[in-house]
């Protein structure tokens, strides 16, 4: 056999096959003359001497590092030049058949390896729109003949456990340095390999680090904290690089550590040298808490007012307030999409049972219930939405397919939504893992009364037969299986579950913070890390250990110096954005900006039919009517309410705070704080001083006094200077240091 | 090894002995190529049964399956296979991937090389006689060209299916019905070349064509489908008349009768139809792999397998009731 194939070589006089049939009869590692040049030495990428090529442990990651099954390539849902390939790889099998099996077998040719239309097209001996992804006389090329020639088979000689990346994190002590990589598989069999040449490097800026797939190197060219993801077969694992923002190490030692969120976070500061920015004073950190626990400005609770703020008893006072109870029943009735819809084409939610589903909330939270008692309830409710709101949980998405992406999202903090279509790429999800949680919501109808509907299903798109109740991650669930929610809510609420506890407390930490340690914060994978990974963790259990009492890690996030840090930079730390030397500033949510401007006016809004003085956060339904809050940017609670906000706010709100009638109809009017203080015949400079306090919690600075001086005559009747008033009022109202938490 | 097993099998009193003992069992297997067997065909007289794959044409006599040749041909991908009306001669079409579309015409039973026709930029997946100085090719260019065999050249051009076309078969009445894999299955004018109607019912690529050698009546026509399904139309009329869905997907059918369809599948089992009520009537696991190639004896109730174990099936179907 051997000498057959050897003489084909010689036949055929052409010096790569001579290559590739010499290393196919020998083996593993060789030298073999060529016909041009007098000797070449050639490794073959094998692991034992004689052993099968593995099409999922060689071939498929082969074709991940050139990039044949990326999405934009025949990685793409509907393949590329009728080639289609699971994306990085996720379903082997059904890569083989197409590569080896489709289009009888045309692909492959077994009689003439070289002449195969997988090796041609990448080698570009024939028309390919990728170009030349690999040489004639490559590691890639021979790995793919020496394959056909052992006749195209489908072979895993060992089952991948997992694969180890050394180095995994590390601090880089200059910049520039080209630093190795190597991965290492570990099989089923207890062997291990070096698999670093068939690992994709990719960076997640690419402009901060540069790979070099060739030598397996990165090299990082700005400083900060970078990932890469090393991509082999089907593992995905991120390499934390790190680069000093300073070349002088800093000093914390004298850095107040109040819980373990200090310890966490002063620890990867002084790994990235970073400069902290000095603690908030009194007032401006009793504005921020406020806000952050109340929505509210610090005003209504002016006596409460210490020459030293007693924080722990503040935090203590509001997290046990009403208010606390409507601000963080409108976070949750936006993260659960409540709102009331009705639409002939659309599922529907009526007005009673988003209000239904509100005061639901209020009440849990009232009560101080656990979130997990919480989620259980939801993700199990049936019944009349009208009269038992978590059951409005069921009609906010049009379809169980939605309701997967839905309830991954709110109660794991990922998406899964990639796995409706294919394996997803960047995360564990399969497609049986989507599909087998949506076989769940499948058995659900979908209008004002939940029900169970036993002969609901969901058809699995890759068998085209209803697809079988699964836990994601976890086993199918038993054929007989009526109701899988039950299930589904034990394990996501059970204490070791990974992302229940987690999704939560990092949202939690980005009410406060501005950030999620995780961002954004429903997209939890192993390939978008957590900045502080501990700190997560630590959250995580503190949290499960309390109950999964929200109130409890709001205060323990609040109750740290980290939070209580300035929001102004310092020399050296202005660029950071995600490891906290210095607080971040971030816009106030709409409808607290809508009840401070409100607050400050001493004007009322109006929303819809409710009643004069409701509150813009006490709102029940996201979809009463309100121009103002949409002017100020309200989320359209259809989608996830989660993205980013813009740090300047949309234009439209800046035009409309700047000339339109939110701002200008409602300054001077009668009955208003100004209005009154005019009336009572205060002194221009006493009306900005009251001014200042209501909006910004704090008096003029020696500056602004100075400067406001010249603009106001205290000699004179304020009646007479309203438009200047009327003008400043809207200069406190629209600058940044009052639509802002900072 | 190989050589060896097929070695034995051309000698009368073992070969013989193990066919009929596989015979007992229902099927009877030849083990040779190792390349995929693409298509098969029974000569006209059913006495032998052609092959092809990448190792060119090999020719078996049948009920035996002892190798009789192996014909050289001029490309290596070799597609499909079909004997003119007057069975002296014999299309093999293929090519070379991307590059070349291939139709090789052979004299029969002699298997000398005619005529070598070629105008397609990829491979030839079907051919289609029309009487015996005409044929037509389906490329995987997405084209379909009608050849004078006496000029060599291509008569007409059959342009609109998206993407590459699999299957082709002509009506008594000329009409040209093609099949493609843009899930469509066409009908042509076949002296004019227009397009008449378009038929989209299939939900994925559309893998092979049969028409049904009824006598009387509207002609039918099956289709076989990655979506798992095999289609029954009356293309003269623009017609879906039925459809049975299998578990696997078919990749080629054979008419065995008025009544009864079979088809190879993905999974290696052959699905016997019975095309009124759209039953399957018998399910045979042949080969491991896929069955690219199906064929109806035309008188002995048996049929013939083949596909990516590279090796040829003989198989016998239960009797009708």
């Amino acid at each position: 056999m051997a000498h057959d194939v050897c003489n084909n070589s010689e036949i055929m006089k052409i010096r790569f096959a001579i290559l590739v049939a010499a290393c196919t009869c020998f083996g593993t590692s060789l030298c073999v003359m060529s016909m041009d040049t007098p000797t070449i030495s050639t490794e073959v990428t094998r692991q034992t001497r004689n052993e099968a090529v593995d099409f999922k442990n060689d071939l498929i990651p082969m074709f991940t590092k050139l990039g044949c099954n990326a999405g934009k390539c025949h990685g793409s849902a509907i393949g590329r030049g009728e080639f289609k390939l699971s994306l990085y790889g996720g379903t082997p099998s059904a890569d083989y058949d197409e590569i080896v099996r489709r289009f009888a077998g045309r692909r492959i040719n077994l009689t003439d390896p070289e002449s195969s239309l997988v090796f041609m097209k990448p080698a570009e001996s024939v028309e390919h729109g990728g170009g030349a992804v690999i040489k004639h006389n490559d590691d890639n090329a021979k790995l793919l003949i020496t394959w056909i020639r052992q006749g195209a088979k489908y072979v895993e000689n060992r089952q991948l456990k997992r694969v180890e990346v050394n180095p995994n994190r590390f601090i880089a002590t200059k910049m520039g340095e080209k630093h190795p990589l190597k991965v290492v598989a570990q099989y089923d069999d207890g062997s291990t390999r070096d698999v670093t040449n068939l690992t994709q490097f990719v960076a997640d800026d690419s402009s901060a680090v540069t790979i070099d797939s060739k030598l397996a190197t990165a090299k990082i060219i700005r400083p900060g904290r970078h990932i890469v993801i090393a991509r082999y077969s089907t593992e995905v694992v991120p390499i934390e690089l790190i680069s000093p923002i300073s070349e002088t190490v800093v000093d914390l030692s004298s850095e107040q550590r109040n819980n373990f969120v200090d310890h966490e976070i002063l620890a990867a500061i002084a790994e990235l040298r970073l400069p902290v920015s000095p603690m908030l004073d009194d007032p401006s950190l009793m504005r921020r808490i406020t806000l952050d626990l109340t929505g509210r400005l610090p005003e209504y609770r002016r006596e409460t007012e210490v020459d030293r703020l007693n924080r722990e008893a503040v935090v203590d006072d509001l997290l046990a307030s009403e208010e606390f109870v409507e601000f963080y029943t409108l976070k949750l009735a936006k993260l659960l999409r409540i709102q009331s819809k009705i639409d002939k084409n659309l599922v529907t939610t009526t007005p009673t049972a988003a209000r239904a589903f509100h005061d639901w909330f209020a009440q849990q939270l009232h009560d101080g219930v656990g979130y997990d008692q919480m989620a259980r309830e939801i993700i199990t409710a049936t019944g009349d939405s009208a009269e038992y709101g978590p059951a409005t949980f069921y009609t906010a998405v049009e379809d169980a397919r939605l309701q997967t992406e839905f309830t991954t999202e709110v109660f794991m903090g990922s998406r899964m939504k990639c796995a409706n279509c294919h394996n997803h790429p960047l995360d564990k999800w399969t497609q049986d893992d989507f599909h087998g949680l949506t076989a769940m919501f499948s058995k659900l109808t979908r209008s004002q009364v939940i029900r169970f509907n036993p002969l609901g299903k969901n058809i699995h798109p890759n068998t085209g037969e209803a697809a079988l109740m699964k836990i994601p991650g976890g086993d199918f669930l038993p054929k007989d299986t009526k109701d899988g929610r039950g299930v589904f809510a034990d394990w996501l609420t059970d204490r070791n579950n990974p992302y229940f506890a987690k999704a939560i407390v990092n949202r939690l930490w980005k009410s406060l913070m501005g950030r999620g340690l995780v961002e954004p914060v429903d997209d939890f994978r192993s390939t978008n890390p957590a900045t502080h990974p501990a700190l997560l963790n630590q959250l995580a259990e503190d949290f499960i250990e309390h109950g999964y009492d929200i109130r409890h890690t709001l205060k323990v996030i609040a109750m740290s110096s980290t939070y209580a840090r300035s929001s102004i930079p310092v020399k050296g730390n202005e660029g950071d954005n995600r490891f906290y030397s210095h607080m971040m500033q971030r816009p106030v949510e709409p409808e607290v900006l809508a009840d401070a401007m409100s607050d400050v006016l001493g004007v009322a809004g109006q929303y819809g039919t409710e009643a004069p003085g409701t509150r813009a956060v006490e709102l029940r339904d996201g979809a009463i009517r309100s121009d103002t809050l949409d002017m100020l940017g309200r989320c359209d609670r259809t989608n996830s309410c989660e993205g980013a906000p813009s740090p300047t706010g949309p234009l439209a709100q800046k035009l409309h705070l700047f000339n339109g009638k939110l701002l200008n109809s409602r300054i001077g009017a009668e009955g208003g704080r100004l209005d009154k203080l005019i009336k009572s015949k205060e002194t221009p400079m006493k009306i900005v001083n009251e001014f200042y306090q209501a909006a910004l919690n704090r008096q003029p600075n020696t500056k602004e006094v100075a400067f406001l001086a010249k603009l106001f005559d205290d000699q004179k009747p304020s009646a007479e200077q309203r438009d200047a008033l009327e003008d400043f009022v809207w200069s406190v109202l629209t600058c940044k240091e009052f639509v802002t938490n900072h | 090894m190989i050589e060896r097993i097929k070695w034995l099998f051309s000698r009368s009193a073992i070969g013989i002995l193990s066919i009929a003992i596989v015979s007992l069992l229902g099927t009877s297997t030849l083990r040779g190529q190792e390349p995929p067997i693409t298509d098969i065909a029974f000569a006209p007289d059913g006495k032998l049964i052609v092959s092809c794959s990448q190792k060119g044409l090999q020719v078996f006599s049948w009920p035996e399956l002892r190798l009789q040749k192996t014909v050289e041909v001029s490309f290596s991908n070799l597609h499909c296979l079909a004997f003119s009306p007057d069975g002296i001669q014999l299309a093999v079409v293929g090519g070379y991937p991307s590059e070349e579309g291939i139709v090789e015409v052979f004299s029969w039973p002699e298997c000398k090389s005619q005529v070598k026709l070629s105008n397609h930029d990829d491979s030839v997946v079907s051919v289609v006689w029309r009487g015996n100085k005409n044929l037509v090719s389906a490329s995987l260019d997405r084209l379909l060209n009608l050849w004078d065999l006496e000029t060599q050249n291509t008569v007409m051009t059959y342009q609109g299916h998206s993407r590459g076309v699999s299957s082709a078969c002509i009506l008594n009445n000329g009409e040209l019905v093609t099949a493609g894999h843009d899930q469509s299955v066409r009908v042509w004018d076949g002296e004019s070349g227009e397009l008449i109607r378009s038929l989209n019912q299939h939900t994925k690529p559309v893998n092979a064509m049969a028409v049904c050698p009824i006598s009387v009546g509207m002609p039918m026509v099956a289709t076989a489908a990655g979506d798992r399904t095999i289609r029954f139309w009356q293309p003269t009329i623009g017609r879906m008349m039925r459809y049975v869905r299998f578990e696997s997907e078919p990749l080629d059918i054979a008419w065995i009768s008025e009544t009864r369809i079979v088809a190879s599948c993905v999974d290696g089992q052959a699905r016997v139809v019975d095309t009124e009520n759209v039953k399957v009537l018998q399910t045979i696991p042949v080969i491991k792999g896929w069955a690219y190639a199906v064929a109806s004896h035309p008188n002995d109730g048996t049929i013939a397998i083949a596909g990516s174990d590279g090796q040829l099936h003989r198989v016998r179907l239960q009797k009708s009731k």
